[in-house]
């Protein structure tokens, strides 16, 4: 017969298998747990990382933008004065008043404006119509396929290849007895 | 995950906006413009044309350049409202078999939907093109006053550009949300909507996570446009009295003239005075004719006073009419005013809506991209949670250092998000100064004694030398956790100090906001004491350098130079003790500040003597090197 001290012994044992188990099951929850959050911290971790990257990469982009377009505003307000500047050429060129003086100061402001990316859209005459980079104000009669150029009313500009002014047109339509 | 895009769908121009960096930012088009007019046509070369291409050709293209369908969107062609819009309408519009309205494109018929999806359409194709991802879910806005019929049929218009549309949003309710109002429990809001061609006013009430909308009024064909048209009828007129000409018939001249009529009334939100400059506007027999005309702001709001009275008389009405026809609440019961649409720039429509009120109105957003961005909030609020798993802090308050005089030098100024550090050198403030005291802060007020006190530590054992010399490196760094770590180094011996601190963001709400009162109530005499003290440190390290100065140079300048530059740094020293003990509790006044200031400016010339007396003595090629300015550097540990 074994005595209450073995006993109790025995009871023991077993209950520390029990007990073993429970806690290896419990660590087995606890792994799977901090594994689980390992896996999304780890990935919050690396989606911020990116983010910054990413971030950093749009503030690049914007900033040389910054800095492309950074005068657009004032080079918009100025636009008005070169096409007032080829206004008086071309009204002096009709009274046959031409002025080299006032050609020269024209081009002297066209040039500085170069410099800082801005672009007279060259347009001839002729080219069809096109709502990318011109406005049309009128229409007239014509010989010919309809939707074409007839004449420059203002020219277009554009500002480091972006359009700031479209060019004002005169286009063709079909003549009505045609 | 995809990106929700927010839209404005206009009557005259759209917007798009997305969450960009958990920031609402307006998406340009592929033009660049930051709206998109909502116009679609058919050209004569039978490309399909929207935006601002569109309106480029509206002028020879009348019959097939679609624009304003937001008035024709989920109507009945029976609609009085439809009768009356066809009437002026450029573009031919019948009954379609269901009752509703169609729409001549070319040789099809649209329905209105179908329009509103090509300019959907483009906004998508554009807005992926911008940010470099698909898009395909969007919250698209609508006026207050739209109802089921119109709803459903933008949301169809929608699908149609293949957008899965998630919510349909109330334009002020976007405007409320842009500015965050939604937060605000049981407020009663008016939505002042201004844009080119619409006037909307919207009552809302916000209640527990819900904004209601209790009335809406306006008038559906009042904008910015007839204030432009206003102000072009007055030049036109004024120029026939002037030359007896008119340029309304002159297709050029007009287009010039709709511009600087823009442009002016624009210059006039700002300025008093503007000019309409047109040279070569036309010509007659004589030659060419110019258009120079000065308008006033006074003479703007002259023409277009019953344009404002009127929309005061409609707020009115909206507001205190007893429902339906108004929400029924007086005027004094609104808490909050929107303005929205680019016309409530306008000086005269912001006093209007102002004195009406008696409170100042929400206006920082840009009023053209105020529900474009509120669309966006809202996108973000149903997008959510998924990016939010990592949570990140900012700290409410700035934590500072106490440098000389008692003047908190910020270290990690307030909304910084954290985890973050910063590290700085600072230097001592007395020559021979064998320990610096480091005193770290928290609060917004610019003296020391004004915050509240987070830690004192010192660090001892400096080597003597001269202020300014030894080179302490203090490293400011706040965990995740909010726990901010400081710790001095001495650079020269290595030896350094350090502290923890649990609490330094776990100030209650109060306590935050008490203290941001006070930097606020405090700001003007914070700044006059702090003014006072950068010149007082400025004069006294000035009298410090000048004193050295006279040691360094010795027998090289004579005594009566020494004298006079003694004379003047004892000035320097007296003046401000006399300033401190007079205002030992007080506020150093202006003229103390300026007192110190002037004998400190004094004894700088003075000292220039020294630099003159030495070239003199040197006579040579070879003269000393000139006076480096003053080398004191910034900050010192107070000891």
């Amino acid at each position: 017969m074994p005595n209450d001290e073995e006993l109790k012994k025995e009871a023991d044992g077993q209950n520390s298998s029990a007990a073993g188990e429970e806690e290896l099951t419990e660590l087995k929850e606890k792994l799977e747990l901090i594994s689980r959050e390992r896996d999304e911290y780890l990935n919050g971790w690396r989606r911020t990382k990116a983010d910054l990257a990413n971030y950093r990469q749009q503030e690049f982009t914007r900033l040389e933008e910054m800095v492309k377009f950074g005068n657009e505003d004032i080079l918009r307000d100025i636009i008005p004065v070169i096409t007032n500047f080829d206004l008086a050429v071309a009204a002096l060129k009709k009274q046959g008043r031409e002025d080299a003086g006032i050609t020269m100061i024209r081009n002297q402001l066209e040039e500085s404006l170069k410099r800082r990316g801005l672009e007279r859209v060259p347009l001839e005459p002729g080219k069809l119509f096109d709502p990318a980079k011109e406005e049309v104000l009128l229409e007239e009669e014509a010989d010919g396929p309809p939707g074409r150029v007839l004449e420059v009313l203002e020219d277009g500009f554009t500002l480091h290849g972006k359009l700031v002014k479209p060019a004002r047109v005169k286009i063709s339509k079909e003549k009505a007895n045609a | 995950m995809a990106k929700i895009l927010g839209i404005d769908l206009g009557t005259t121009n759209s917007a798009m906006a997305a969450l960009l960096g958990g920031e609402p930012k307006i998406i340009e088009n592929a033009e660049g413009g930051r709206t998109t007019p909502s116009v679609a046509a058919l050209s004569k070369s039978n490309e399909l044309l929207v935006g601002m291409l569109a309106k480029r050709q509206a002028v020879t293209n009348p019959k097939n350049t679609i624009f304003s369908v937001k008035r024709l969107i989920g109507r009945k062609f029976s609609d009085p409202e439809v009768g009356r819009d066809k009437a002026w309408l450029p573009y031919d519009i019948r009954e379609s078999s269901t009752g509703g309205v169609e729409i001549k494109l070319g040789d099809d018929w649209k329905t209105p939907e179908e329009i509103s999806a090509m300019i959907l359409s483009k906004l998508k194709k554009d807005a992926e093109a911008k940010l470099g991802e698909k898009i395909e879910e969007a919250v698209i806005t609508v006026p207050a006053y739209f109802d089921d019929s119109e709803r459903q049929a933008t949301k169809t218009a929608g699908e149609i550009a293949g957008l899965k549309v998630q919510r349909i949003l109330n334009e002020p309710t976007a405007a409320a949300l842009a500015y965050g109002l939604n937060k605000k429990k049981n407020e009663k809001i008016v939505v002042y909507d201004f844009g080119g061609g619409t006037f909307d006013i919207s009552v809302l009430e916000v209640g527990d996570d819900t904004v209601e909308v209790k009335a809406t009024g306006g008038d559906t064909h009042l904008g910015g446009d007839d204030f432009d048209k206003r102000i072009i009828e007055y030049v036109v007129n004024e120029y026939k009295k002037q030359e007896g000409i008119d340029v309304s018939k002159d297709p050029l001249a007009i287009q010039r003239l709709r511009e600087a009529a823009e442009r002016a009334k624009h210059e006039l939100s700002s300025a008093f005075e503007t000019e309409i400059n047109l040279p070569y506007i036309t010509s007659d027999a004589a030659g060419p004719k110019h258009l120079l005309l000065k308008v006033t702001r006074a003479k703007l709001e002259e023409l277009v006073k019953d344009f404002i009275d009127r929309s005061i008389e409609l707020i009115k009405e909206t507001v205190t009419s007893a429902s339906p026809k108004g929400a029924g609440f007086t005027i004094a019961e609104i808490d909050e005013v929107i303005l929205v649409g680019g016309q409530t720039r306008m000086p005269k429509i912001q006093e209007a809506v102002k004195t009406l009120f008696g409170k100042e109105p929400h206006q920082g957003i840009n009023p053209d991209e105020v529900v474009a961005i509120g669309a966006a909030v809202q996108a973000g609020i149903l997008q959510g949670d998924v990016k939010d798993i990592l949570l990140l802090d900012v700290t409410p308050l700035t934590l500072a250092i106490e440098t000389y005089g008692g003047v908190a030098t910020p270290m990690i100024s307030k909304n910084t998000t954290v985890p973050t550090a910063k590290t700085q050198i600072f230097s001592t403030a007395a020559d021979n100064q064998p320990s610096v005291e480091i005193h770290v802060t928290q609060g917004e007020r610019p003296m020391s004694a004004d915050n509240k006190t987070l830690a004192r530590f010192i660090l001892e054992g400096i080597p003597p030398a001269p202020r300014g010399t030894p080179q302490v490196e203090v490293a400011f760094d706040i965990d995740a956790n909010g726990i901010l770590s400081v710790s001095a180094k001495d650079k020269a011996t290595g030896k350094s100090q350090s502290v923890k601190i649990q609490a330094s963001s776990a100030l209650s709400k109060e306590e935050i906001d008490r203290l941001k009162q006070e930097a606020a109530k405090h700001q003007a005499e914070d700044e006059k004491r702090k003014l006072f003290i950068e010149t007082k440190n400025q004069a006294e390290s000035l009298a410090y350098f000048a004193e050295k100065s006279l040691k360094e140079a010795g027998e090289k300048v004579k005594d009566d130079i020494k004298q006079g530059i003694q004379v003047k740094i004892d000035a320097v020293r007296n003046t401000i003790k006399d300033v401190e003990g007079r205002t030992k509790d007080a506020l150093p006044s202006d003229v103390d500040t300026e007192t110190v200031k002037r004998v400190a400016d004094e004894l700088s010339s003075e000292i220039q003597k020294i630099g003159q007396a030495m070239y003199n003595e040197a006579k040579g090629p070879e003269g000393p090197k000139p006076e480096e300015g003053n080398t004191a550097n910034d900050g010192g540990g107070s000891a």
